[in-house]
């Protein structure tokens, strides 16, 4: 019986391992995504893409290029990996790649698929690992694994399926999230408290960090409650608070200076570059920065839809019950002297955890500008901060059943039962019924979630294999149409009739963006600093596909599209459509330099690209990062200072709005400068153009894709300075040809890791190297 | 204890008093009451009866919390045993005795149990004292049970009007009176009660938690607090089966800010500044340009909230139930007299709590604190009995009483003698508890609520010094509008601020017919802002936006509709006192009339 009591945590882990397995099977048979994943994928993909161009793994280049590469799917391309975690798609196709060598025919599709679908199973797992290190009793350790997939929220973005599962948002990395954040969590606690495994910790936090950074965040945010539990659990006057403090404190920033030194090839490219990542979409609603609110949040909580969505509140109970029992019991142990430290520093930093992040989500709508006291808060998602709810409350519900349990077993010594009847043997039976009573709610609802996911996919797939002969041809032609000719594929947006043009479920600019083909307005994606405003591409202006390089239209047969696009194939709804004499580059002029930051640009953008200046290929200098232009050729020119987002400053003159004094409203003073487009070419991050100018000074090549530091541009193979210009496209100024200099010019543009990326990249490696081969040493040092 | 022989049985005095005390409450059970409350317990009535608990609270608009629901429902369920719930004739009846009856005698009942609950603490701390000879400290319990049943103010609140405070209180109550006798976790399950029964008596929760962390420590506080919580599960659980717990939980925290005016009718200390003048007096106005009424007001009740609870931390007495008492009783004579937006009826749990501390200091009733505390509390009485008086006088001119006539003729001039008395008689008491707690060393303590006022009006100080300034950096002095409320840096709905789809992010957010005041004091020369309809707007949606200074119009934008590019307004703004935003329908109705001023900025 005492074996069997002590295999109970780990039958509970396996059981809710194996129901993940068996339930979200389904997952694995989806023939393609259908939202936040379909981001992923095409992440997926490019990485993949890098990973040859990269000359992986045996090559030098390959870290750089893995790490830092140009996603050109949509926006007018951005660099991702440059900001956005992008481990987990490199471990995706590291998978696909070794597999790839049993299995010739894998594909990478189907390796994500599986991959996805592996991790997800096995959180609990890392639920179970974490609250062992979290010094929980073996029960609550696997009441918290078997509990830890059962959260169930409405769209709120937490720990929960919905979060991450086809039918739900389909959030790849949150996933990643969801696993490493116990770990990290656990591990922290770990070493902090016994100044133990430093190296493990510091690299758990990295994981958590390069899966989600809102995830790193949380669990780095928490730390320093782990260092406040730690002290106080020896607490007796407040002058030895203090000192107690000290200890802890500096293991906590050992392990974070060695976690950034990891990520540093990550984080100061980051922030260095902040101003060319648009972090602040006005299209996102303000509940994503901003958070719900105390009354909003408490009334979720409460009503149970934070943890228990569309099912009786019996998880939030369990929390409940946990936080309660926890503080008590840590408090009656602290309170007795001689009982003193029986009870674990977690009784009380999880309930304290879960009270932290519960202020903390209430966000901006509640704290206002106080909330930007935290580091990086104004650019994060705080409506994510839920995550911080569920990383405790699944301990403290872990915790609550298991002492409901404990509890359960030993009623039937208060009974008189007769002397056969073994009162343990009762008591567990008893305990047993009870706790499958209380999570009988809990099952029903997760196993109806998860079989409408299947039926969803299942229909899905059906729809799917109707469009996907037509929509292969297609993504077929246009792959041997485009390249080297460039431009990209207008294929509608949300807003339009791109929202019902779809390959099954899935909308057609998702689809083809899947399948490596640059689309054009495909709004989930925000981050490249061109995504806001392209939303206003006007589909019935020539000019305007010339302004975003869009060559070609792929729409269904009753779209009408601009008289001048000539179609030129259809595949049953797929009708295909050439916009002649579009190309990516042309030859403009750049009349006067915007100086704005990144939040402000947008209505001043948007006024230029409806106003006559792109007909005109006329573009002004745009700098985000409110500083003028340096440069001799550009800093001469006017200064248009944005002072908020419709209040400008023209030359240091009194302030006027956009709306009184359009700086677009007129034509361009200047004629478009001579020249032509003799060719281009473009080749993933790699864009290249044969020019013919005119005999004109201040004449540009425009290249519309997204500027960003990164970018090199050369001119007749050698360095030139590349000119952010409008809306957020790059420039170089060519020279005014004379005898000695021809007119026509070999321009291109490659998007490369900076030297200083490289040099970062080396001290991460060289860190995680050294950590790992020393660590042993290390957590000597730091134990001693 | 005395007692007397009526027709043969002995009779002890508490049992005459409390009859008595009964007696009083019966014979005003027939007066119809205030109208249109005893009008919403009966719809709250009947409905639950009907239509089940969760369809109240979710479909009724009811603003009570959920425990009273449970007294309206088994009304309504007794009520039915004896008539009809759907003879609106006889149901709807202002003389409906069944009604009357049935829905006053909880509250009859909870004023009884009070005054018992008074009788029977005091008499229990009395007993461990030395006895006196003194005949008036023998019959102490039952004086001071005495104040509270037979309180004009008590009954007349219950018995007549039929208001439901009596109820409210006698949890709360209980509360301190078990955790003083060493039942924490009773105490923290009566407060979770507490907390879903009446939303007022959230000051009075907290209170009694510090109160129990000082004395029990944290373990003991915490097992109340899941007493608390478990209690307000329990109480609340058909509301958590329906999903309806957001609706509950909207009413408690939704009674700030319900009714945002300056006093709704408590002789207090913004009446006493509105002189009376109105219901509606807005509590946004503002003093001296920077702080509203509304900020003060609280900053001065939290101010005197945390004295209180200071006191109860580092007064140095060993026995802390007094001090508790009086601590309580001040935080919520606190309550009634500092913040806006109080009804006259929530002096009501003062008259429980201060008998306690009339009682616990009566056995020395030479010391002349004790007649001090004893008359302010007389005083207080009768001030509240007019208080109720007039309101109810006011909005039903039928119940005037002839003994009280002359008095309510000239009340609007008396109501402001009234609200300075309650206010002396306030510093009075609050003085008193310092003198008798408060460590003369740190004395200096009495000075929190001038510190908080300060730091909250810097900021906007510093915003008046400086041009140009956001306009959104200022606080209007008043703003009403025909949807929704004013918000600031977002739209009327709460999204991004914008106008056909270009974003702004500052502005105000309004909605047709708006109308925002600031008072600029002719400081500012100009007023520049960008207007549109917001893009959450309908189709049909049109306005006109307005600038006007001091009543003289400045800028008009002319008929302005929903897709259309911001337009841009200046108005010139020399010598201007009161600068006002307006935006009008345009005359064709406020449907889907989403307003923005965008960037509106202020030049010197």
């Amino acid at each position: 019986m005492l074996k069997f009591t002590k295999l109970i945590p780990i039958i509970l882990v396996i059981f809710a391992t194996v129901l993940n397995l068996v339930i979200l099977f389904p997952e694995t048979t989806a023939r393609s995504e259908l939202n936040d994943n379909v981001f992923a994928f095409v992440l997926v993909s490019q990485m993949n893409n890098a990973w040859d161009t990269g000359k992986c793994p045996f090559s030098l280049g390959c870290l750089p290029a893995l790490t830092d590469h140009w996603v050109s799917t949509f926006a007018l391309g951005f660099p991702l990996p440059h900001y956005y975690q992008h481990l987990p798609h490199l471990a995706a196709v590291t998978l696909y790649r070794s597999l790839s060598w049993l299995n010739a025919n894998l594909s990478l599709f189907v390796t994500f698929e599986w991959f996805k679908y592996l991790l997800l199973a096995v959180f609990p797992f890392s639920v179970f690992w974490a609250a062992k290190k979290l010094e929980l009793p073996p029960l609550a350790a696997g009441f918290s694994a078997l509990l830890s997939p059962l959260i169930s929220t409405q769209y709120l973005y937490g720990t929960d399926f919905n979060a991450v599962l086809w039918r739900g948002s389909g959030m790849y990395t949150q996933l990643w999230g969801f696993f490493a954040a116990p770990l990290a969590l656990g591990s922290l606690y770990d070493t902090i408290k016994y100044r133990r495994s430093l190296v493990r910790s510091s690299l758990l936090l990295a994981l958590t960090f390069s899966g989600h950074l809102v995830f790193g965040y949380i669990v780095l945010l928490t730390s320093p409650l782990i260092v406040l539990s730690t002290a106080f659990t020896n607490f007796t006057t407040p002058k030895e608070f203090i000192k107690l403090l000290f200890r802890p404190l500096t293991t906590l920033v050992a392990v974070v200076a060695l976690t950034f030194a990891l990520l540093s090839y990550w984080a100061v490219p980051l922030i260095l570059d902040s101003a060319w990542h648009n972090s602040h979409s006005p299209w996102d609603s303000r509940e994503k920065f901003d958070s719900y609110g105390m009354l909003a949040v408490t009334q979720k909580l409460v009503n149970g839809d934070l943890f228990d969505a569309n099912r009786l509140p019996v998880l939030t109970l369990l929390v409940a019950v946990g936080f309660f029992s926890c503080l008590f019991l840590f408090f009656q142990s602290w309170e007795s002297k001689i009982n003193h430290l029986k009870i674990p520093a977690s009784y009380l930093l999880l309930p304290l955890t879960f009270i932290f992040w519960y202020f903390l989500y209430w966000g901006r709508a509640t704290w206002g500008s106080l909330i930007d006291l935290l580091p990086l808060s104004e650019g994060i998602h705080l409506h994510r901060f839920i995550n911080g709810l569920h990383l405790p409350g699944i301990f403290l519900s872990g915790l609550g059943l298991s002492l409901i349990t404990l509890n359960l077993i030993k009623a039937p010594k208060f009974l008189k039962l007769p002397g056969q009847i073994s009162p343990k043997i009762v008591g567990f039976l008893f305990s047993v019924t009870l706790t499958t009573t209380i999570l009988y709610p809990i099952y029903q609802e997760r196993l109806k979630y998860v079989k409408d996911n299947s039926g969803l996919i299942t229909e899905a797939n059906k729809y799917i294999s109707q469009d996907y002969p037509d929509f292969l041809k297609t993504v077929e032609f246009l792959k041997q149409k485009n390249p080297p000719t460039g431009g990209r594929i207008w294929v509608g947006r949300p807003g339009n009739w791109g929202n019902d043009f779809n390959i099954g479920p899935v909308h057609a600019f998702m689809q083809f963006s899947m399948s490596n083909i640059d689309v054009s307005g495909f709004l989930p994606e925000t981050w490249s600093p061109n995504s806001d405003v392209e939303q206003f591409f006007d589909e019935t202006r020539l000019d305007h596909y010339q302004a975003y390089g869009l060559k070609t239209i792929v729409a269904p047969p009753d779209r009408e599209v601009p008289k001048e696009a000539k179609k030129i194939a259809q595949f049953g709804k797929f009708v295909i459509y050439d916009v002649p004499e579009i190309t990516e580059f042309e030859i403009g002029s750049v009349p006067f330099q915007i100086v704005s930051d990144k939040k402000m640009d947008f209505s001043l953008l948007r006024l230029w690209l409806l106003s006559t200046w792109p007909s005109y290929h006329t573009h002004p200098a745009i700098s985000l990062t409110n500083q003028p232009f340096t440069n001799s050729s550009i800093s001469t020119l006017p200064i248009l200072r944005m002072l908020n987002m419709n209040n400008y400053s023209l030359n240091a003159s009194p302030p006027t709005s956009l709306f009184a004094n359009n700086p677009f409203s007129q034509n361009p003073k200047e004629a478009t400068p001579g020249g032509t487009i003799v060719s281009e070419n473009r080749n993933f991050g790699n864009y290249s153009a044969i020019v013919s100018s005119q005999n004109s000074k201040d004449t540009y090549i425009i290249l519309k894709v997204s500027y960003n530091p990164s970018w090199r541009a050369y001119l007749d193979n050698q360095p030139t300075v590349i000119t952010p210009v409008a809306p957020v496209f790059m420039a170089v100024q060519l020279p005014v040809c004379t005898e000695k200099i021809p007119c026509n010019h070999t321009v291109e543009f490659r998007y490369e890791a900076s030297p200083l990326k490289k040099i970062l990249l080396v001290i991460s490696l060289g860190t995680l190297i050294t950590a790992v081969t020393l660590r042993k040493r290390l957590n000597q040092y730091f134990s001693s | 204890m005395a007692s007397v022989k009526i027709l043969g049985f002995r009779i002890s005095i508490v049992q005459i008093v409390f009859a008595l005390g009964l007696f009083v409450r019966v014979i005003l059970v027939p007066h119809p009451g205030f109208l249109a409350d005893i009008a919403y317990w009966k719809w709250w009535t009947k409905d639950p009866a009907q239509n089940g608990l969760v369809h109240t609270i979710t479909q009724t608009g009811i603003n009570y919390p959920p425990v009273y629901l449970y007294v309206m429902k088994a009304t309504g369920h007794v009520y039915s045993f004896f008539g009809s719930l759907n003879d609106d004739l006889v149901y709807w009846d202002k003389a409906n005795l069944l009604f009357l009856f049935l829905i006053k005698t909880p509250y009859i009942l909870a004023d009884l149990t009070v005054g018992f609950l008074i009788f029977w603490f005091i008499k229990k701390n009395i007993t461990q004292k030395p006895k006196t000879e003194n005949w008036f400290t023998d019959n102490l319990a039952l004086f001071c049970a005495s104040l509270w049943l037979f309180n004009p103010g008590v009954i007349y609140d219950s018995a007549l009007w039929g208001q439901t405070d009596s109820l409210g209180v006698l949890p709360i109550l209980l509360a301190f009176v078990v955790a003083t006798r060493d039942r924490p976790v009773l105490a923290g399950a009566l407060a979770g009660a507490s907390f879903f029964l009446k939303a007022q008596s959230i000051p009075l929760v907290i209170f009694l938690y510090l109160y129990l962390f000082l004395r029990f420590g944290p373990s003991k506080t915490i097992k109340a607090a899941a007493a608390s919580t478990f209690t307000g599960i329990t109480l609340t659980l058909p509301f958590l089966l329906g999903h309806a717990m957001d609706r509950i939980i909207g009413t408690i925290f939704s009674s700030v800010g319900y009714f945002p005016f300056a006093s709704l009718y408590a002789f207090n200390l913004w009446w006493l500044v509105i002189k009376g003048v109105s219901f509606q007096f807005p509590d946004q106005t503002l003093v001296l340009g920077l702080l509203s009424y509304r900020t003060i007001g609280f900053t001065l009740f939290w101010s005197v909230f945390a004295l209180m609870s200071f006191l109860i931390w580092k007064n140095p007495v060993k026995d802390k139930t007094p001090a508790l008492f009086f601590s309580a009783s001040l935080v919520i004579l606190s309550a009634f007299l500092l913040p806006t937006e109080i009804h006259e009826r929530y002096l009501l749990p003062f008259f429980a709590f201060f008998p306690i501390v009339i009682g616990l200091w009566g056995t020395n009733l030479q010391n002349l604190g004790s007649l001090g505390k004893l008359s302010s509390f007389i005083l207080l009485s009768l001030s509240w009995l007019l208080n109720l008086h007039f309101v109810m006088v006011k909005n039903y001119p039928e119940n005037e009483l002839p003994g009280l006539s002359l008095l309510t003729s000239s009340m609007p001039t008396v109501s402001l003698w009234l609200s300075a008395l309650n206010l002396i008689i306030f510093l009075f008491l609050l003085i008193s508890l310092f003198r008798q707690y408060l460590p003369q060393r740190l004395s200096l303590i009495v000075l929190i609520p001038l510190v908080l006022l300060g730091i909250e009006a810097i900021p906007f100080a510093v915003a008046k010094s400086r041009s140009p300034i956001l306009l959104t950096t200022l606080k209007p002095s008043s703003n009403f509008q025909g949807f929704g409320s004013l918000a600031t840096n977002k739209s009327v709905l709460g999204n991004n601020l914008s106008t056909y789809y270009f974003f702004a992010s500052n502005g105000l957010g309004t909605h047709a017919n708006s109308q925002i005041t600031y008072d600029i004091n002719g400081a500012y020369k100009r007023l520049e802002t960008d207007i549109g309809i917001d893009t959450d707007g309908t189709d049909a949606a049109t306005v006109v936006f307005q600038i006007y200074g001091d009543e003289k119009i400045l800028a008009n934008s002319g008929v302005i509709k929903r897709w259309e590019f911001p337009k841009h307004l200046v108005a010139d703004l020399s010598g201007v006192k009161k600068l006002t935003l307006v935006v009008n329908d345009a005359a064709d109705g406020i449907n889907g009339d989403h307003a923005d001023w965008i960037y509106p900025t202020l030049y010197k």
